[in-house]
């Protein structure tokens, strides 16, 4: 039904959308989308949040995301067969989900900061949620066994799982890609040494995670929702999740193709296509290009500058930054508090860094040290 | 002056009562412990009733362990009623209890009144005894429980500042309070059950208990015969390091020869007069690349690393070449042997093994 509906579609919507597609495709690689258009998207979330979260703004913006979304499926048979494919039909709820999430919680925000504003009670205030154990709780949770019950079985009735031939070293699958949540650190594994990658950062992600309620002490916001209060905290947090988690699952599901080389919504996945990836270290730029020597042959030496950038972003950084820009903070929370803190900052801060440096310098590595297995 | 001595005129029970039954023992005329908390009798909210019992309503406030129970007390002209009758009880069982640690020693002996009470008080405590017990079941006489040690004697054998658990584990060690009895005397007490029905419960629960912890012990024991026998290797005989590749005939033209890949993860390449083995292994996270004919490429599907037809990786995340295996000659065969590696980046190409010269 639904997929005869999309080729009926399609069949209207003629070819002289290519123009449109053509630009999506252009637009859609990571170095452009990132800083023009998920980067500012992010920014106005966060400054505009009082406007857009307005019901009638949020419904239309939902709305378009709908059509764009959904509509594209019907002029472009490559997007469809992506957005279909059963693996990648929880990203589209994940999408939905996040949306909602963000929505309802700066837009309870938006009213506090107004209302804190004006003097006048929160909205949590004059609302008792307290509910009876029985039967309250029991009721909703049944209420909703019954219904994920309902929805699992007749999604997997209606999507099989993906399973395929069983496994061939020989020929393994092009391009291989992990469940859709871990498509996020695939992606991260593009920037990093899979040591860092599948190690460092992610273990980073989970320290951060424990330590954050030991770090964050601060009482505003507990037990109500409010942005103008705690800034700082809510911009990280959902750096850390909307552009580094989220969008980079985004990119991972249904921008790479084969050969995990990057490919447009709108663009046929060529296993054979030839793009340009050849990337150089930091030591070859800077022996190479800027002294116009040989490498060292001492690998040490070799990666001095490397090694030096990174004992200055990770150790030196936090405390130039406690020094500097976050004093008053450092000030609040004391140095063990700061320093745990800082440090996860300045390590996830690293992935976009190195992001950036590889599109706009290929730069590989700041420290490659395969002797020992160490690059970062 | 004349000698005075102070009566209770009112007791009540502030909330944080454990059921814990002390104060019962201690002096039922006045307590009766329910379900949920204990509560004063309702005759024993008059001050003419609880006046004659205050040094029972005292021992039991004392012997609460949360310290619930609070009292009032008025002054009274004279010597204190009962005082001829404590000591007369101390006398009379001079020796009762002594368990009570070092405490017994330092003090007389049990506070608590034996022997026959003043007949000044005996009509009404005659009386006071008999209510209704707490199961519901009707009026019963309740006999008062004898205690061997008093609350008091007890608590001054722990530190004065022992938190109030402290005082419930010493009093239930004496012997003192019984907070719940055997599991066949709590199942008689709630169900009503005569001693040998409830006897036979027990047994059943017992059995009960046992069939559970038993097959908690088997499904343990299960789970530890199968975890070792998943950590312990089944294949003890490893597949060959090294296998034959034909001889160098099969390999005529340069180019990457893919028919060992599957079976042996090994690509032989023949380029400008070399022949060696590459190791079918991506150095960035263990994938498996595709050699790319087209492209003169080897090209990994998981993160894009690209590596050259020797091996040196040129694009993507990989961070060193490809790995060579050991590959020799033995007659007009080749040999490659994969227990042996040769790795570019500590400069082991080209060492003898590392290729052939064709
Ligand atoms: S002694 Fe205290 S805790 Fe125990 S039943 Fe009496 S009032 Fe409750
Ligand atoms: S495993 Fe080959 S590129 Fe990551």
């Amino acid at each position: 039904m639904l997929s005869s509906m999309i080729t009926l579609a399609a069949a209207a919507g003629s070819s002289n959308l290519e123009w449109f597609k053509e630009l999506v495709n252009r637009f859609s690689v990571p170095e452009i989308s990132l800083p023009l258009f998920f980067l500012p998207l992010f920014v106005l979330l966060l400054v505009a949040y009082k406007v857009w979260t307005r019901p009638l703004f949020a419904g239309t913006l939902l709305v378009l995301f709908c059509v764009f979304y959904f509509g594209s499926m019907a002029i472009d048979e490559n997007y469809r067969a992506i957005v279909m494919k059963p693996d990648n039909v929880p990203i589209t709820m994940m999408l939905l989900g996040v949306g909602f999430c963000l929505w309802w919680g700066f837009r309870q925000a938006a009213i506090n900061d107004e209302r804190i504003k004006a003097g006048q009670p929160l909205i949590e205030e004059d609302k008792d949620d307290k509910v009876l154990v029985w039967p309250d709780l029991v009721y909703t949770e049944l209420i909703c066994m019954v219904i994920a019950a309902t929805v699992l079985i007749v999604w997997s009735v209606l999507l099989p799982a993906p399973l395929e031939s069983p496994a061939n070293p020989a020929g393994p699958p092009n391009p291989s890609k992990a469940p859709w949540y871990f498509l996020g650190l695939q992606e991260m594994l593009v920037y990093f040494d899979p040591w860092m990658a599948g190690v460092v950062l992610p273990g980073m992600i989970i320290t951060g995670l424990i330590a954050m309620p030991y770090i964050d002490t601060n009482p505003k916001g507990n037990g109500y929702y409010t942005f103008a209060q705690r800034k700082f905290a809510i911009t990280v947090w959902l750096f850390g999740f909307l552009i580094l988690w989220v969008v980079l699952i985004v990119f991972g599901t249904f921008l790479r193709g084969p050969n995990w080389n990057f490919f447009g919504p709108f663009q046929y996945w060529d296993a054979h296509l030839q793009v340009p990836l050849t990337n150089v270290n930091l030591s070859e730029l800077f022996w190479g290009d800027l002294l116009d020597r040989p490498l060292p042959a001492n690998p040490y030496v070799r990666e001095i500058v490397g090694i030096v950038f990174v004992f200055l972003w990770i150790c030196v950084l936090p405390y130039a930054l406690a020094r500097t820009v976050m004093r008053k903070m450092y000030e609040q929370l004391g140095s063990v508090r700061f320093y745990v803190m800082a440090i996860h900052l300045v390590v996830m801060a690293m992935l976009p860094l190195k992001m950036v440096l590889r599109w706009t310098m290929h730069l590989k590595y700041f420290v490659n040290l395969p002797e020992i297995n160490l690059n970062l | 002056m004349a000698e005075t001595h102070q009566e209770i005129v009112k007791v009540w029970i502030a909330p944080g009562c454990i059921v814990c039954d002390a104060c019962e023992g201690e002096c039922p005329e006045v307590f009766d412990v329910q379900e949920e908390t204990c509560v004063i009798r309702p005759e024993a909210m008059k001050a003419e009733f609880t006046r004659p019992l205050t040094p029972a309503i005292i021992a039991a406030a004392e012997g609460c362990p949360v310290e619930v129970i609070k009292y009032e007390t008025i002054e009274v002209e004279g010597p204190e009623p009962w005082a001829g009758q404590e000591e007369a009880a101390a006398a009379a069982a001079p020796a009762a209890g002594g368990g009570g640690g070092g405490g017994a020693a330092k003090k007389a002996g049990p506070v608590i009144p034996e022997g026959p009470p003043d007949p000044k008080w005996a009509g009404l405590l005659s009386t006071a005894r008999v209510s209704g017990s707490r199961s519901g079941g009707g009026p019963a006489v309740r006999t008062v429980p004898v205690a061997k040690v008093s609350a008091e004697i007890i608590a001054s054998a722990l530190p004065g500042d022992a938190p109030p658990d402290a005082k419930v584990a010493a009093m239930v060690g004496t012997g003192y309070i019984r907070p719940g009895g055997s599991v066949a005397q709590r199942i008689r007490e709630r169900a009503g059950l005569t001693r040998r029905e409830a006897t036979s419960v027990a047994a059943g629960t017992a059995a009960l208990l046992t069939i559970a912890w038993g097959s908690v012990a088997a499904t343990l024991a299960t789970m530890g015969g199968a975890l070792q026998s998943y950590l312990v290797p089944k294949l003890t005989k490893e597949p060959p390091s090294s296998f034959k590749a034909g001889k160098i005939s099969d390999y005529p033209d340069d180019g990457v020869y893919e028919q060992f890949k599957g079976s042996q993860q090994v690509w032989i390449v023949r380029q400008k007069g070399r022949l060696f083995a590459l190791s079918t292994i991506c150095t960035h996270l263990g994938c498996i690349p595709n050699w790319m004919a087209a492209d003169a490429k080897f090209k990994c599907p998981c993160h894009g690393s690209g590596f050259y037809m020797d091996g040196v990786n040129f694009e993507g995340p990989a961070p060193r070449p490809l790995e060579r295996f050991k590959i020799s000659l033995e007659g007009d065969t080749i040999v490659v042997d994969k227990a042996v590696k040769y790795r570019a980046e500590l400069n082991q190409w080209g060492l003898p093994g590392s290729e052939l010269m064709v």
